[in-house]
């Protein structure tokens, strides 16, 4: 695109448009973080509220506590379950779904409609289909192993479901934007890398993956932050960071210590870490994302 | 050129599709079956008897008691309510977010450089990095102070500032060829005219799709109504589900799935009205 692109000559005009998103950027985003950074160094006192400072107390206190290195673990298995197995079935699909087949598109909608879902009606229903005594996936799990498997009581169990679930929930949203990369690619390589004697597979791994990096890279952020953040009804919903502590993610101990036990610091602390992440993850966006930018 | 590639591919396959038997349709519709069961069994229950659900092995066949059931999720939950408060919510931000976006992107692509734009612009980062979760308490104390606490305008004002759409509108407007702007400027269209008569049916599918993510962000959007709503007047949806569930007895499976199912028609209709467009404006923003 020409730099040089036209203007409109207005002096007023664009700050006037550009107050509503920094207005409210400022007030209900930069400030609250801000806040929270502020926050991270204080005690304050559950009832009165006051307030003292103690400096990084509280990251020294969250890195030596075995609840929130266990909190740290989970979720670190938990994304790289969500990240590998799950994007790696949304693009075997994506693959699938993006032949030129009759009745494509009816296949399409019908595999990513689980998008639409949220995750605490997901949660509901994973809460149904895998309950320990009535739940269809539970009896036929028991056939095939023998064994039945309850996440009221079982860690394992829990941490399983849960993983598939979030999995399963995520699936219609990844299967959306690996379509579209597919969609993106142009027809001539892969009918060039046939024409070479390349197999299917050789094709995918040489041609079709390598083009996809851009869009695989973006879903893998989202769903680093879908498994930090999105997965919290899931939580909430089915184990409550149970049995045991066993599937306390990071941010269900943030609402546990912040809005359950008022330990406002310590939430706070945990806000900060996680803002860090985000914001590790958000420039790797930017970064990588810039060369989608095409001025021609 | 576009046209052609495709014209020709298609016929390709076309060549493909006659010569052997395609494994593809046999992948998936084992895949849809496996994902779409759980909802299927959600069919299934919502048609039982509470007596039935309780049964072990769980039944598979449905029974005749849909009607009753949708009937008793949307008086025992208070739907009515539930589902306006939803709605409000979702329309409120998604809409507040384009507007805001739109606004935003023009200012910084159609005025040349001016005095602050690098200050917007960083502003706008930051606020990309900043999901609700990490700024949560400070956000529940604001409006504590503002005292909007278990009001409509807590559950959207803290969404309104959108980095995602903001950035999203930028690239697409810049790629809308500059000739558009100059014959505008030349007719005497003031900026507001072109934004709103040119930019914004040129970019439909780009905006269509941003309508489709926001929308369904926000009705499913779930820890802050549960943080800042507590009476059931300003109850949402997401939340009416959870209250659905008991937690000392046996829970109505039947009725909390008819609610969950009630509860999916806005989203899925908006998704399968809008897809399509989804899928465009993704290509648009990944490049060539």
């Amino acid at each position: 695109m020409c730099m040089e692109r036209s203007r409109f000559p207005n002096k007023v005009l664009p700050y006037l448009l550009l107050i509503p998103a920094a207005v409210s950027s400022i007030i209900f985003i930069i400030i609250p973080a801000a806040q929270s950074l502020y926050q991270s160094f204080f005690f304050s006192h559950p009832f009165t509220g006051q307030m003292r400072y103690v400096g990084l107390k509280h990251y020294q206190s969250l890195f030596s506590d075995p609840e929130y290195l266990n909190s740290v673990r989970i979720t670190f298995v938990f994304s790289a379950f969500v990240v590998i197995v799950g994007m790696g079935l949304s693009l075997l699909l994506s693959v699938l779904l993006s032949k030129r087949i009759r009745g494509v598109s009816y296949f399409q909608l019908g595999l990513l409609w689980p998008y639409a879902l949220s995750p605490a009606m997901a949660a509901t229903l994973w809460a149904l289909l895998t309950h320990p005594s009535i739940g269809p996936i539970s009896h036929f799990l028991e056939f095939l192993i023998g064994k039945r498997m309850n996440w009221i009581t079982d860690a394992f169990s829990a941490q399983f479901m849960l993983i598939i679930a979030s999995i399963w929930k995520n699936m219609g949203y990844n299967i959306v934007f690996f379509l579209a990369g597919l969609a993106n690619i142009p027809r001539d390589f892969s009918e060039a890398a046939r024409i070479d004697g390349a197999g299917p597979l050789r094709e995918f791994f040489t041609i079709t993956f390598p083009l996809l990096s851009p869009v695989t890279f973006f879903l893998v952020v989202t769903n680093i932050l879908y498994a930090l953040f999105d997965i919290f009804p899931m939580v909430d919903l089915l184990t409550r960071g149970g049995p045991g502590r066993s599937t306390d993610l990071l941010i269900y101990k943030l609402y546990r210590d912040g809005f359950l036990n008022f330990n406002i610091g310590i939430a706070s602390a945990q806000s900060v870490i996680l803002f860090v992440v985000v914001s590790i993850l958000t420039l790797l966006i930017f970064k990588f994302g810039s060369s989608r930018i095409h001025y021609q | 050129m576009q046209k052609a590639l495709s014209k020709g591919s298609s016929k390709r396959s076309q060549k493909i599709r006659q010569s052997k038997f395609n494994w593809t349709y046999v992948w998936l519709a084992i895949f849809l079956i496996l994902l779409a069961m759980p909802l299927f069994y959600a069919f299934i229950v919502s048609t039982l008897s509470f007596k039935s659900t309780a049964s072990s092995p769980p039944k598979l066949l449905p029974e005749g008691e849909f009607l009753t059931n949708m009937a008793t999720a949307w008086t025992h939950s208070h739907m009515k309510v539930l589902l306006k408060n939803s709605m409000i919510m979702t329309m409120g931000i998604t809409i507040g977010k384009i507007v805001f976006s739109l606004f935003g992107a023009f200012a910084l692509t159609h005025f040349g450089k001016f005095r602050g734009a690098g200050f917007f612009a960083i502003i706008i980062i930051i606020s990309r990095m900043l999901p609700v979760h990490v700024r949560i308490i400070p956000t529940y104390e604001l409006m504590n102070t503002f005292g909007w606490v278990d009001t409509y305008a807590a559950l959207i004002f803290p969404f309104l500032a959108s980095a995602t759409g903001l950035l999203l509108l930028q690239q697409v407007f810049l790629s809308v060829p500059s000739e558009y702007c100059d014959s505008a400027r030349i007719d005497g269209v003031g900026p507001m005219g072109y934004l709103f008569y040119i930019l914004v049916p040129m970019t439909k599918a780009t905006l269509s799709g941003l309508f489709l993510i926001e929308f369904v962000w926000a009705w499913n959007e779930y820890l802050w109504p549960l943080i800042i709503t507590d009476s059931s007047r300003m109850r949402v949806l997401q939340i009416g589900i959870k209250m659905l569930i008991p937690a000392d007895a046996q829970p109505p499976w039947n009725v909390i799935m008819s609610a969950v199912i009630i509860g999916l028609i806005p989203p899925l209709l908006i998704v399968i009205a809008f897809h399509d467009s989804l899928t465009k404006s993704v290509a648009f923003q990944s490049g060539k």
